[in-house]
């Protein structure tokens, strides 16, 4: 089923239904969680509007086909307070559509440092924040039936 | 020969310290410069105790003083030697009018940058915003904006380090780095929004609805609904799958 506005153009051209539990076995809260495809890769992400870049993590990021050279240097970004060390990548994010159609954007995405000291990095899912990944989609969310809307801004 | 001295007190200035070859200085223009003079000493001097203070409690005169706070933002050095530079063609060999403001300026920046630097260490975005937004970031080197660039993304500012390396690629083209920082940090883009939809997603989605619980914290493969493998690393999972095109591997 699609959104539309009260003249009938789309707010929404594909939606796909998001799971509704915790993100790893040491949470207990429930997270949005869609399936993508990142550079290739099929995975899973969580919707983390308060977040921001695609955070990709460096196991899933080897799969993918990356020049380092592309990448903003090993840098510290803040992210909501803490720091991560990590490089900064452009990336191709599909949103996969169950029904309508699916959708393809550019967007940041920073792939935190992996070693023996942030070996914590390599246990997060991916997240789709707002900055530098959400942030120019129509977007929406149906508790009820679990799904996800997403558009582009036309 | 002409000849121009500056004075070193701000109190005890005198006309007679100006003179220009043979012929002296009206008295008119003798205490416009001073004036200015005195002014010149007295920011000097206000900076060297910026210079001198922590970024706290720099920060914390900023935010109780309007004046202060005002002359941050809206330094202008130009209105402040208008009147000085009527009379400076006569004295263009001692004294290079035309960089002065320039000279000025970009020592304030000078004291900013570096000051921005410590407020980024202490990532405090707010600070770090109000002190970016009072440089004038055009006189700045492409490596000074590269700085402010991983400065802003560290004190997290990611919208100021988007503006920043967008302002930076159009002063300096060319540069490599700012290149980079302009194509990754620049506004998400919707490439295609046509495409078909996938219908491997749907049935993915209900066998996890149905079983992840009894694979918590395993990592899988899922092909159209079906479990392909289990490991208890991503690493161990590609190695089992191979071939991992339109497989969903994920951890639950």
């Amino acid at each position: 089923m699609s959104l539309n506005f009260l003249d009938g153009q789309p707010f929404a051209t594909g939606s796909v239904g998001y799971s509704y539990r915790p993100a790893t076995e040491r949470e207990t809260v429930s997270r949005l969680i869609v399936q993508v495809e990142i550079e290739g890769v099929m995975t899973e992400a969580i919707i983390d509007t308060g977040g921001v870049f695609l955070i990709c993590p460096p196991k899933i990021a080897n799969r993918m086909q990356l020049d380092e050279n592309d990448s903003l240097g090993e840098d510290i970004v803040g992210v909501r307070g803490s720091d991560v060390r990590g490089r900064l990548y452009r990336m191709n994010l599909k949103l996969l559509a169950e029904e309508g159609q699916s959708l393809t954007l550019e967007v940041t995405a920073l792939i935190p440092r992996d070693t023996r000291e942030e070996h914590w990095v390599s246990e997060l899912p991916c997240f789709l924040g707002l900055h530098g990944c959400l942030e120019r989609l129509r977007f929406a969310v149906d508790p009820y039936t679990e799904t996800f809307y997403f558009g582009p801004i036309s | 020969m002409q000849a121009v001295q500056f004075c070193s007190s701000t109190s005890s200035t005198t006309c007679e310290e100006f003179a220009f070859g043979d012929k002296p200085l009206s008295s008119e223009t003798q205490i416009r410069i001073t004036a200015e003079v005195e002014a010149k000493v007295s920011i000097q001097e206000s900076l060297k105790v910026l210079k001198a203070m922590t970024h706290q409690n720099v920060l914390g005169a900023l935010q109780e003083s309007e004046r202060l706070l005002d002359f941050f933002r809206s330094f202008n050095p130009e209105p402040l030697l208008a009147p000085f530079q009527k009379d400076l063609s006569r004295l263009t060999t001692l004294f290079f009018h035309r960089s002065l403001p320039e000279t000025l300026r970009s020592f304030f920046d000078d004291f900013l940058l570096a000051f921005l630097e410590e407020v980024a260490e202490a990532e405090d975005e707010a600070a770090f915003l109000f002190i970016g937004k009072a440089i004038d970031w055009s006189g700045r080197t492409a490596e000074e904006f590269v700085r402010g660039i991983k400065l802003a993304l560290k004190a997290g500012a990611l919208l100021f380090a988007r503006e920043l390396s967008s302002e930076g690629v159009k002063r300096y083209p060319d540069h490599r780095e700012l290149q980079k920082s302009a194509r990754v940090l620049a506004q998400p883009k919707v490439i295609r929004s046509d495409l078909p939809p996938v219908p491997s997603v749907k049935a993915n989605r209900e066998w996890l609805k149905e079983h992840a619980k009894d694979y918590r914290g395993r990592w899988i493969a899922l092909r159209n609904g079906e479990l392909k493998e289990d490991a208890n690393s991503f690493d161990e999972l590609v190695e089992k799958v191979g071939d991992t095109q339109g497989i969903l591997l994920t951890k639950v």
